[in-house]
Parts: C-alpha cells; structure tokens; sequence
C-alpha cells in the first residue's frame, strides 16, 4: 500500500489549450470580476507574495472544522473532540512558519490559528445548526463536488462544461437544509459585510449545488463569518442567511452559458481584456498596481510582486481536499 | 484537564505535536481560553511579533529604489510559453454565441 502514488490532478484546461472546462466559484468570480484578473491567476498563476498565508490560515481553518465534526459524528465529546482536533492541526502545522513581519503573517500565524479555532467551537458549543449525518455515517463536511453541464465550449461539442467545489458543511436549522460557509475577514461583520453574498456567484453556485449533492430542498447559505481583529488578536462571529429560489437559480445557470462563451472566445483569441470597473472592488484588487503601468513593464513588476505558481500548484478547480 | 494555565504557549508550542500528551494540549486550550477572556476583559494581549519591528524600513527603501522597468516588451495576455501547440489568433468579431 506504500507504493500507491495519488494520480496528478488533471488540468482543467482543454488539452493544447486555455479553454477551461471544468469551473469552480473562484475561477468563474475571477472571470466575472475581471477578464484580466482571470488570466493573471488562472492563465499565469501569479499569486500576491503574502496570499500563500491567507490560503494556508483558511484551508487550516476548514480542516479543523472537518475534523471536528469527524470526531463528533464518532461519537467523542465536545472537549475530546476539541483536543483531537487541535492535535491534528498542531501536526499539520508544525512545519508552517509564516512570515510574521508581514502584515499577513502579523495576524495569520499558527498561534492565532489555534486561537481562532478554539474561539471558534467555544462560540458553537450550544448550536442550533446540526450537521446533517450521511448514509455512510459521515457528517456532511468538506463535500466535494463535481458535475456536467448540458452544454459545453462551442468549439468543441464533445465536451461538457464542469462545475466543481467543495461544501464546507450541510446542516439542518429548524427542520431546513442549508449549506454552512465559512469566511474569515477583518471587516465588522455587520449588514454591509453580509449584503455582498446576495447576489453572489459563489452562494448561488453552492446553493445549486448544495441541491445536486444532498438531492433535497436547500433554502439557501447560512454565511459563518469570522471577525479576526487587526491589533491585537481578536475574534468574533456572526452568522447570515442568503436564499435562492429555483428561479434565481434557473437565471443564473442561464448566464452562466454567456460568461463561458465568453471565457472560451476570450481563450481562441489569446486575449483576456481588462475590466477597469472592477479595481478597486474589495478594497483594491491586488493587480491594480501592475495593470496601472505600461503594458512593456508589467512582467517586471509582476515578477518582483507576485510568485508564479508551477503549473501543477496552480489553482485547480479539480484538485482534492 | 489542569487547573494551572501555562502563561507562555511558546514552549508547548514548539514541542513535536506529536509528542504533545492530553494534558499539553489541553493546557494550550486552556491558554487560549484564558487569553479571549483577558481581551474580552480589555486586558492587552501578547502579540505573536513580540520585540521585532513589523517592517523593515530600510529594506523597504532599498526595494523600491533598486526598482528598474525591464525593457522587454509583454503584451498582457501573452500565452505561456511553456504551454505546447497554442497560438494566439486575432481576435473574433464579438462573443461566440450559442443562444
């Protein structure tokens, strides 16, 4: 059993190709925010320099998460649980050293991760939301998902498109099936933080899928925000709803098909036009400084400012958790 | 689960994990316990960059001045070069549309 190699993801890029097929939340919401952030990330696989801690700290975060569950389903109690699950992380990160003199690293590092984890359970230990049970007698955490369009790139009929993803947990409130995401932010986690998910690509997206996966009636996202404080290391919690009806869904499935065509029009034709009404959405997008110059410079502030990626550690919808 | 609350996570922090018993990892639970309720308490709290500066300015400024546009031409959407057989073509008249 030692000698079982796991399989490379494969590419989600037509072969010989920059027609990607196979979609997930993050790539269609570069897509849709900016053509040209698109390609950067998706095409050339910049990433910002400081963007490795904020995956690094999420992806920790939603293990934890999962494991916790796991040992809950298993039948551990709350604090059995909550020490197995620390245990785990402690192990995953024992060799992550984040760079604590950036302003990631200042907020972002294996002891504010703990920190936010056991903050975390302590603040849901009496919760309403119960993680739905799956026949194999697994909690619905971290379901990955997968599935065909019924339509594919123009070009190339043979293919169908592919929605891909991962969610994060599917739980019942009050007799109603939801599917729980996790954010971590440093805004309040007020109205105007909750607004930006209504409408939203990725919670119509996980909605949608939330349905396939489960095949029941999902009302919709309960956002599981988590405020991490900038000056001294502080958290807080909030939860919001969004909904989707099957309407809003239909639409959105429906422009879906548009923004594809676009995307495989924007491939054939090697080009990936900027959309200059989005940079300074989300407080800057993280390019703007490298689209702000000539186009004969920009490689080398891109290189000077950003990593490129190999091929294989780029972001792959494909890839498994 | 101990009673005593270690004051510094450092040291249970840079064991082996695993080599971290029960109570060890509850102690860290315990710390962490004890510092939310100290903030929520408005006591200030240790911060993970103790003494060292949270830039350095000097490296900074030797950054940015050693900064020199590079002379080669690149068009934004170049393609990848290490990417075999594809070749930019001009672009169409408009979106493909299959509606």
């Amino acid at each position: 059993m030692d000698n079982i190699v796991p399989l490379p993801t494969p590419s989600c890029f037509l072969h010989d190709s920059y027609i990607q097929y196979a979609w997930d939340s993050t790539s269609l919401g570069y897509l849709k925010t900016c053509p040209r952030l698109y390609y950067y990330h998706m095409i050339c696989g910049y990433i910002a320099k400081d963007e490795s801690i904020h995956l690094r700290f999420g992806s920790e975060y939603h293990s934890a998460i999962q494991d916790f569950e796991i040992h809950r389903a298993s039948g551990l109690q709350f604090e059995d649980a909550l020490r197995e699950t620390v245990r785990l992380l402690l192990i995953r990160i024992k060799d992550w050293d984040p760079d604590i003199t950036t302003k990631a690293g200042t907020y972002k590092n294996p002891r504010t991760l703990v920190q936010l984890v056991v903050d975390y359970f302590d603040n849901y230990r009496q919760d309403s939301a119960k993680t739905i049970i799956l026949e194999n007698g697994r909690p619905a955490v971290e379901l990955s998902f997968r599935f065909a369009l019924d339509f594919g790139p123009t070009g190339h009929p043979e293919t169908q498109y592919m929605l891909c993803g991962h969610l994060d947990r599917v739980v019942t409130i009050n007799d109603n099936v939801f599917v729980i995401d996790h954010k971590s932010t440093t805004t309040t986690l007020g109205d105007y933080w909750f607004n930006q998910f209504n409408p939203s690509n990725q919670m119509t997206l996980y909605t949608f899928a939330g349905k396939v996966v489960m095949d029941m009636e999902v009302k919709g996202i309960v956002i599981e925000g988590a405020q991490i404080g900038l000056e001294q290391f502080t958290t807080r919690f909030a939860r919001g709803f969004t909904y989707r009806s099957d309407d809003l869904i239909d639409e959105w499935l429906n422009d879906l098909e548009y923004h594809l065509n676009a995307a495989e029009a924007f491939a054939e034709a090697g080009h990936w036009p900027m959309n200059d009404m989005s940079c300074d959405k989300y407080g800057g997008c993280r390019f703007r400084d490298v689209c702000s110059k000539n186009p004969s410079v920009r490689e080398h502030y891109l290189k000077s400012d950003f990593i490129q990626l190999e091929e294989k550690d780029r972001w792959n919808p494909l890839s498994v958790r | 689960m101990q009673d005593e609350v270690p004051t510094d996570l450092t040291a249970l922090m840079s064991l082996d994990p695993l080599d971290l018993t029960k109570q060890d990892l509850d102690r860290i639970i315990q710390y962490q316990r004890k510092q939310r309720l100290a903030r929520e308490g408005g006591a200030k709290t240790k911060r993970a960059t103790s003494d060292a500066p949270a830039v350095d300015i000097k490296a900074l400024l030797g950054r940015i001045t050693s900064k020199k546009p590079a002379t080669d031409n690149l068009f934004p959407s170049e393609p990848n070069k290490d990417r075999p057989g594809i070749k930019p073509k001009a672009p169409p008249k408009g979106f493909i549309r299959r509606l």
